[in-house]
């Protein structure tokens, strides 16, 4: 759960994109990464392999400043999509406040995306998570391929959605959808804002 | 530039905007802690042993006055 921290003046949250591999979760990152104004823009972190997979996460630090006299930072997190990673994904999801599950369009590729899903619920179990709770988005990456090379809405959100979550469709390459699906996640996260009971005996 | 003559506005910086708004609502609608008071004894048991008081260093100061 996402903190107001009254004794460090400080409020923390952390987002996971997850995913199958080669959904786009990296680029979402990149896109955001693009659009920060050079003064904010820190380091992102990427580890990689030589064929470009995310061999362990990428970080995202999105510092937002000053809030009603609060430092405020988003951090943003990918997990690797190979299912041979499957304690990395654990590790990283570890204190995630949100989570923005990014689908892959292709219809080769639903198979994937529902065993992500199911993994990403089994994960969050795991380490004593609440699935039905975490707050949640989908996304619905890669919309601009072929008509026949494309799941319809439809069947993505029958099959994925069944929660009835918010979901955006993108094209994370070229930047549509992205900042949308952020600014969903960080709502639905900071509707679960509450004050850190270990500052406690912070001035009021 | 747009063509009312706008500077369209960075991606970031319009996200930023709706959500420095949404997490200073969210701020002020979450109770504030409150102080523990300190110097005070809060527990005894029956010996009149004290059991818990706020802030030991204090007490410690106090007693060294």
């Amino acid at each position: 759960m996402p903190v107001v921290n009254y004794q460090s003046r400080e409020i923390t949250c952390k987002i996971v994109y997850y995913g199958p591999g080669r959904s786009g979760k990296t680029t979402n990152l990149q896109h955001v990464y693009s659009q920060l104004p050079e003064d904010r823009k820190g380091k992102m972190v990427s580890l990689a392999t030589e064929t470009d997979r995310t061999l362990f996460f990428d970080f995202l630090p999105l510092d937002l400043g000053s809030i009603s006299g609060f430092a405020t930072r988003f951090q943003l997190y990918t997990v690797p999509g190979q299912v041979y990673y499957q304690a990395t994904r654990r590790l990283v999801l570890q204190g995630v406040d949100g989570v923005v599950f990014v689908a892959d369009s292709q219809r080769r590729q639903m198979a994937e995306n529902v065993e992500s899903f199911q993994d990403l619920h089994a994960n969050l179990a795991e380490l004593g998570f609440d699935p039905r709770t975490v707050p949640l988005v989908m996304q619905y990456n890669k919309r601009d391929l072929p008509e026949d090379e494309l799941i319809s809405i439809g069947e993505l959100e029958r099959v994925l959605n069944f929660r009835d979550l918010p979901s955006f469709s993108a094209v994370a390459v070229k930047g549509n959808g992205v900042f949308e699906t952020l600014r969903a996640i960080a709502s639905r996260v900071l509707a679960k804002l509450s004050t850190n009971p270990a500052s406690a005996g912070a001035p009021a | 530039m747009s063509a009312d003559g706008e500077t369209p506005k960075n991606e970031f910086e319009s996200f930023l905007g709706d959500i420095a708004e949404e997490i200073s609502q969210r701020v002020e609608s979450l109770p504030r802690p409150v102080r523990a008071k300190t110097g005070e004894f809060r527990a005894f048991n029956a010996e009149r042993h004290v059991l818990d008081w706020p802030g030991v260093v204090d007490r410690m100061i106090e007693e060294m006055a």
